[in-house]
């Protein structure tokens, strides 16, 4: 049974959230209102409290009035972040067919227009696009002198981003206002790690009605454990790791003799992503796992296992820094400094320490 | 249980372990602080609301954390958040209290989105019932206040909240807010009623909120069926100007002052036109209380017709 194993030492008191994610009609009957309500609690903590909800809900359980309720308000919530982008993404697709620019959709929006069952309930903040760093000038002023806007007004921490980062800074349309973020890369140029975003263009399919792009299956794991182990931020790190672990649950292993987990293993070593890679497996093994993981995936899990006494460090610091407490502002600050170096191993650049707009954009400077 | 039913000194302890429900109606918070004026601001204004200790569940979660611990109170600094929400960053000590309002006001408009939500008050009296929706300083306080004192029953002073289900509007009776010039009439009114503290705004000037009634909190069970639309608008010395609003422009206001219209889309479009479709709906400019309120008592005001007599349409 599922509600008898020992609070995990992650999740800690959201045990329970991880529980209805993980298996909603096993979970649901052996939780008391009590435990429903606090698992809502500390899910929209989480950035999950629209999943759960839609889990609940769908499960039919009887609930309290207030619960089923608030259940009823997060659930709607978490159903209307694509509607708001669709007429963001028609006339962005303009654009881009114009200019003949390939557009790949990046994380959440690229689960949305697939359809992935990871997009059910998902937040979506705003609209991520890889572009060909051939295209992204290009393509950036086209969409400035079309109307779209940068959303702000730090005129050096805008130039500092297109220096020094792998997006371009933010664009949005004042008459839709949905934050657009074009990316070249997926991880920043002073980053030791190098995730060639060629081969990541050359290797991304068509979804939804043949408008947009994303990447293929694999390197949407990559991407977003690189995401969250390189340069996320831990606040999310649960919701990242829910994703990821759908992502590989939906993975095409019907085939035994199919090579997948091989594969995997040359991909993530071809782009370098082997230790982000390591982590999202172990950790969502960890949280949402269960024990029927086959054996191609524990062989991968244990090649890319990154050397003594990072592997031994890592989870002992994270175990610290994502596990949520009840009420807010108690964040623990002992380990972020360590966590912040382990996580960004080896130490990136520090040549844009050295570009004017790296101090400039910390005074703000206005257009 | 009801707030009041517990002594002063164990509310503060409950509160700075966060281990009181509140409930206004449909919305239940769990409040967190450890400060004196919350413990003061919700014992005087809250005193007859129903409350849980421990409860099961809470919709909506405040938590006041002090970030700069000072000898001197009045430097003293809080972060205000509803659920992970940052509502107020640097709140200081004398703003304490309004800003625990505000937030329990933002948190509606983030927490509760099945409920179909408009910026408006409600008040009812006998089989009438009256949304009374401006904007920001357009006299809509000033206006429900009045109403109340004439023996209206105050539903809500901050949000109309209406069940999509049943169309039926939930009273909530959260304290009333008022500014400025507002404050002293209201006092001259209600002379016997208890006012939170003076709050100096940045943003509103002078804040105060006046304690709702005991009949008004002792009746938040009694849903109410909304049939009159008041867009009012207050302008100093203004002369008292009546007209109709057809109702598909009262849709598009009410959708537009609307905090779930986003989330709930047809469903609150087809709730609100239903609502309307009984409803007269009038926009009234005004600076004179005394001339308008006679007017909303005898109903009269409701049958303004989309012409005046000299332009009514020829007919042949």
């Amino acid at each position: 049974m599922i509600n008898d194993r020992p609070a995990n030492r992650y999740l800690r008191e959201a045990s329970d959230v991880a529980a209805i994610l993980r298996d909603p009609d096993g979970a649901l009957p052996g939780l008391s209102q009590r435990r429903i309500g606090n698992a809502l609690h500390l899910a929209r903590r989480l950035g999950l409290g629209e999943r759960l909800s839609i889990e609940v809900l769908k499960n039919g359980i009887e609930l309290d009035s207030k619960i089923q309720h608030a259940m009823e308000s997060w659930a709607l919530q978490g159903n209307r972040h694509l509607p708001n982008f669709r007429l963001e993404l028609t006339e962005l697709a303009k654009e881009l067919s114009q200019l003949d620019i390939r557009g790949v959709l990046l994380k959440g929006t690229a689960y949305g227009v697939e359809g992935h069952p990871a997009s059910e309930g998902r937040r979506l903040g705003d609209i991520d696009l890889l572009v060909s760093v051939y295209n992204i000038d290009k393509l950036h002023q086209t969409l400035l002198s079309k109307g779209w806007q940068l959303a702000e007004d730090n005129y050096a921490n805008a130039e500092y981003y297109r220096e020094w980062m792998h997006e371009y800074p933010a664009l949005y349309h004042p008459s839709r206002m949905v934050v657009l973020d074009i990316h070249h890369a997926i991880l920043p140029p002073t980053d030791r790690m190098f995730a060639d975003p060629a081969l990541l263009l050359a290797d991304s399919r068509k979804i939804g009605d043949g408008r947009y792009w994303a990447l293929s299956p694999t390197d949407q794991i990559l991407h977003a454990a690189a995401h969250l182990f390189r340069n996320g931020r831990f606040q999310w790190a649960l919701r990242d790791l829910f994703d990821i672990h759908q992502l590989i649950a939906c993975l095409p292993t019907e085939d035994p003799n199919s090579k997948l987990w091989e594969n995997f293993a040359s991909r993530a070593e071809q782009l370098g992503l082997t230790a982000p890679l390591h982590w999202a497996l172990h950790f969502t093994r960890e949280i949402y796992g269960d024990e029927s993981y086959s054996a191609g995936r524990d062989r991968l899990e244990r090649r890319t296992k990154p050397n003594w006494p990072i592997s031994k460090l890592f989870p002992f610091l994270v175990e610290n820094s994502i596990s949520p407490s009840l009420w807010p502002g108690k964040e623990p600050k002992a380990h972020h400094i360590a966590l912040w170096i382990l996580k960004h191993w080896p130490l990136p650049r520090t040549r844009a320490v050295f570009s004017k707009n790296f101090w400039l954009r910390k005074v703000g400077t206005p257009q | 249980m009801r707030l009041r039913d517990i002594p002063y000194s164990e509310v503060g302890n409950l509160l700075a372990e966060g281990r009181l429900g509140l409930s206004t109606g449909p919305f239940s918070y769990l409040i967190r602080g450890d400060d004196a004026a919350i413990t003061d601001g919700l014992y005087r204004l809250y005193g007859d609301f129903k409350i849980e200790i421990d409860p099961t569940f809470c919709g909506i979660p405040i938590t006041f954390e002090k970030v700069s611990h000072s000898y001197e109170r009045a430097l003293s600094i809080s972060k205000v958040w509803t659920g992970q929400l940052l509502a107020h960053d640097k709140c200081k000590a004398d703003l304490i209290f309004a800003s625990l309002e505000w937030a329990m006001n933002y948190a509606v408009v983030y927490f509760e989105q099945r409920w179909i939500i408009f910026h408006a008050a409600v008040l009812q009296k006998g089989d009438r019932t009256i949304v009374i929706s401006a904007q920001s300083g357009g006299g809509k306080s000033t206006l429900s206040t009045a109403l109340a004192a004439m023996g209206w029953r105050l539903l809500s002073d901050e949000f109309a909240v209406i069940d999509p289900d049943d169309l039926l509007a939930r009273p909530i009776c959260r304290p009333i807010s008022l500014k400025a010039e507002s404050i002293g009439v209201a006092r001259a009114w209600f002379p016997d009623a208890d006012f939170g503290p003076l709050c100096m705004t940045e943003s509103k000037g002078l804040v105060a909120h006046m304690r709702p009634l005991t009949e008004w909190v002792d009746r938040i069970d009694e849903l109410a069926r909304i049939n009159r639309f008041i867009f009012v608008n207050y302008q100093a010395g203004a002369s008292t100007a009546v007209e109709a609003v057809p109702k598909a422009q009262a849709l598009v206001e009410l959708a537009h002052g609307s905090a779930s219209y986003d989330t709930l889309r047809e469903t609150a479009f087809n709730g609100i036109a239903d609502i309307l479709q009984d409803s007269p709906c009038i926009r009234l400019n005004y600076s004179n209380l005394a001339e308008i309120i006679p007017l909303i008592e005898s109903d009269e005001i409701f049958e303004t017709s989309f012409f005046s007599e000299e332009e009514a349409p020829e007919t042949s």
